[in-house]
């Protein structure tokens, strides 16, 4: 697909003539097959309308356009759905207009009512369906067209939790097909880890179209947004870096992940015992240099060697060059107002995890032999526990503010891409660093992640009757 | 293929039938309002009329078939022109050939119809028997669906275009109905004024039903042949115009 020139402008509406509004200006770019394309901008810079002329919905004002033959959908969440008609009959309809028979349209009807969640409710009218059915019925009928070119618009951001994320999966899955697909959307992180390359459209004219990382990073310095940015400290003076979240949500992962970088230092429970003291004294000095590698028997309560040995070999190495020292307490969301006053520059790094995942590996450990885990910490208890440190995670975004970076275990591990990670490095302020070592560990953990136990199904059902997913939807709106 | 592709065709025909379906689903008689609407417009002429003065039973036959071939027309070229308007969410996410959603109007009408006239056939057969000029009904019907068609689809882009156009689509409905002849017979009309009660289509269409269906005579060749090229050379012009100024509806559908 070729646009050379492109222009086009909308024309103001019901009054004669009217000056036209340019929507695109001069507009040059090849999509090339199976290549997967991020279209990034701000609203209003023309990602829609570029969408819809490659299309074919609009034509442009002037300059050339070839498609050479291939099909393309264009899929969006205002799909012209009928509301009179059934869930089923608009499937058939969208089928039909993409080209299929209607013997071949009706086939699909049960494949889009599974993947919807829709179930009989398929067979009802549109109009008795909720903001999220009708989505995920938009979604999934747009998925099953078949088509050489996909074009998406802005389809990650509505739904409930369990829609977005089963939509990033079939959208995963889109992007590993061999179709061409080309990705509006404001979520960038998105666009950066599944894009080969994104074009960034700034007032109707193409800024920038090249590698993803480079055209996302710079839209990002565009935007230079201060208020996500952990605000620096005076000069000289090296800041506190806590890891948390709920216990098996991946925080030592994620603290193992952090010390890949050259320029952050975090324990593994360094000063767990000392940390969670309520009654404790000032801990301010306990990350100054001496005192952070010489081990006092009350600091943490496993056996230093076992759990810092790779911690006091490599991390004396970065101490001096780093600048963020910190530690990784599971429970320290517990004592988010005593961090807060004892290290006022400090920077919290909060990490979520699906609470099936969380409840099925307390379990595993409860059933554990030679564990020190204790057995009475088995999936109940998990979820008592994980639906308090998401409150918990609720009241640090608000005293926190910009001095929290809240992440998603999936997000961070579920692939082997660096999107989320460079994310975390510019919210940290943190130059480019090497990012072999970040890349390397990734990967393995993504395959680890892979070889994880099997749920059990007790565990599954009371996860999802007890879990608070409500609270969660509203943290997942926030993670990188 | 003829206007538009043959997918588009299947779609439409589909759709057609969807909508009347979605149609009848919303009232507690559905479908029966099929044949109760006739029936009633029917009732309110014949009460009306018979008020004004009196006529015999034969009046009720005389406005049924005029009702039943307005009440096609009507509908589907009231639904066609508000086709394009609220298709505005499917013309924005897929292209498409505008003139398809006036055809889906003029489908799910005549689906309706096609019920209906077999109804009011059986019962014109049952009491007065059938005849040769019968043969003839469905070329008639077919150069009444010509004539929609092209009603429909002028009505469904003037209204994109200018929405206000709207207003005088119910309006020249309303005349139309009037000077087609459905409570009164235009031949009862001086020989002058009878012309300029042909120059309305439906009029024609009309007298050409009661001819074979109350007078067992066969219809007017050439009236019918002139709504037939009519209305064939204006959905062409309709047809050419609607490609030329694709991009122009789209936008002022979806602006």
């Amino acid at each position: 697909m070729r646009l050379e020139n492109v222009s086009f402008s909308y024309r103001e509406r019901a009054t004669f003539g009217g000056d036209g509004l340019a929507a695109l200006s001069r507009v040059s770019l090849t999509i090339r097959p199976s290549e997967k394309v991020g279209l990034i901008g701000a609203n209003g810079a023309g990602k829609s309308t570029l969408l819809r002329l490659m299309a074919g919905i609009l034509r442009p004002t002037s300059g050339t356009y070839e498609a050479a033959n291939m099909s393309r959908a264009l899929l969006s969440l205002t799909a012209g759905f009928d509301s009179d008609l059934s869930g089923a009959h608009n499937v058939v309809m969208h089928g039909m207009l993409s080209g299929l028979s209607r013997q071949d349209a009706i086939h699909r009807i049960p494949v889009v009512a599974e993947m919807a969640g829709l179930g009989e409710a398929i067979n009802r009218r549109v109009a008795t369906y909720s903001t999220g059915m009708r989505a995920r019925l938009c979604f999934w009928t747009a998925m099953n067209l078949n088509a050489d070119i996909m074009l998406v618009d802005e389809v990650l951001s509505v739904g409930d939790l369990a829609f977005r994320e089963k939509s990033r999966d079939a959208m995963l899955d889109l992007v590993a097909g061999n179709r061409a697909v080309v990705i509006a959307s404001h979520n960038l992180t998105f666009v950066q880890s599944v894009c080969d390359r994104v074009i960034w459209l700034h007032g109707g004219q193409v800024r920038a179209d090249g590698d993803s990382s480079v055209v996302v990073d710079n839209y990002r310095a565009f935007l230079a947004p201060p208020s996500d940015v952990a605000p620096s400290p005076p000069h000289g003076v090296r800041r506190q870096l806590f890891v948390c979240g709920a216990p098996r949500s991946g925080t030592t992962a994620l603290a193992r992940l952090l010390n890949t970088s050259p320029s952050l230092v975090v324990g593994i429970e360094r000063y767990k015992k000392r940390l969670m003291q309520v009654n404790g004294s000032d801990h301010r000095v306990l990350f100054e240099r001496e005192r952070y590698f010489s081990y006092d028997p009350g600091d943490t309560d496993v056996d230093f060697n076992e759990a810092h040995g790779e911690l006091t070999e490599s991390s004396k190495r970065k101490y001096d060059a780093a600048t963020y020292i910190g530690d990784k307490v599971p429970r320290l969301y517990r004592r988010l107002h005593y961090i807060d006053t004892a290290f006022p520059n400090c920077v919290i790094v909060y990490i979520v995890r699906d609470p099936i995942r969380v409840a099925s590996s307390w379990q595993h450990r409860a059933d554990a032999e030679h564990d020190r885990w204790p057995q009475r910490n088995g999936y109940q208890q998990a979820i008592v526990e994980w639906n308090q440190s998401l409150r918990f995670a609720i009241e640090a975004r608000q005293r926190f503010g910009n001095r929290i970076i809240l992440l998603s275990y999936e997000r961070v591990f579920g692939n082997r891409r660096l999107a989320v990670w460079r994310e975390m490095m510019r919210r940290l302020q943190l130059t480019v660093q090497p990012e072999e070592p970040t890349r390397r560990f990734l990967e393995n953990a993504f395959r680890r992640a892979k070889k994880e136990h099997a749920i059990d199904a007790e565990v599954t059902q009371y996860a999802s009757r007890t879990a608070d997913y409500i609270t969660y939807a509203r943290l997942l709106a926030h993670v990188l | 293929m003829i206007l538009i592709e043959v997918r588009h065709w299947r779609y439409a025909l589909y759709r057609g039938y969807l909508n009347l379906r979605a149609e009848a689903s919303k009232y507690h008689f559905g479908w029966l309002w099929w044949f109760l609407e006739p029936i009633l417009m029917t009732a309110v002429f014949a009460v009306v009329f018979t008020f004004i003065r009196p006529r015999g039973g034969e009046f009720v036959y005389f406005l049924v078939v005029g009702v039943t071939a307005w009440l096609w027309f009507s509908n589907a070229v009231g639904n066609a022109t508000q086709s394009l308007v609220t298709a505005k969410s499917l013309i924005i996410q897929t292209p498409l050939p505008k003139i398809l959603f006036p055809l889906i109007a003029v489908i799910g009408s005549s689906y309706k119809q096609f019920f209906v006239f077999c109804v009011l056939i059986a019962v014109f057969a049952l009491t007065s028997g059938i005849s040769a000029p019968w043969l003839a009904l469905p070329i008639v019907a077919l150069t009444e669906l010509c004539l929609i068609v092209a009603a429909a689809t002028t009505g469904a882009f003037l209204c994109a275009w200018f929405p206000d156009f709207r207003f005088f689509v119910v309006s020249g409905l309303q005349l139309m109905m009037f000077c087609s002849g459905i409570f009164f017979d235009i031949n009862d009309f001086p020989a002058g004024a009878q012309q300029w009660f042909r120059a309305n289509p439906m009029a024609v269409m009309i007298e050409q039903y009661r001819a074979i269906l109350l007078h067992d005579q066969w219809p007017n060749v050439l009236w019918c042949g002139a709504v037939s090229l009519g209305s064939v050379v204006w959905i062409g012009v309709v047809d050419r115009l609607q490609r030329h100024y694709d991009q122009a509806i789209t936008l002022r559908v979806i602006s």
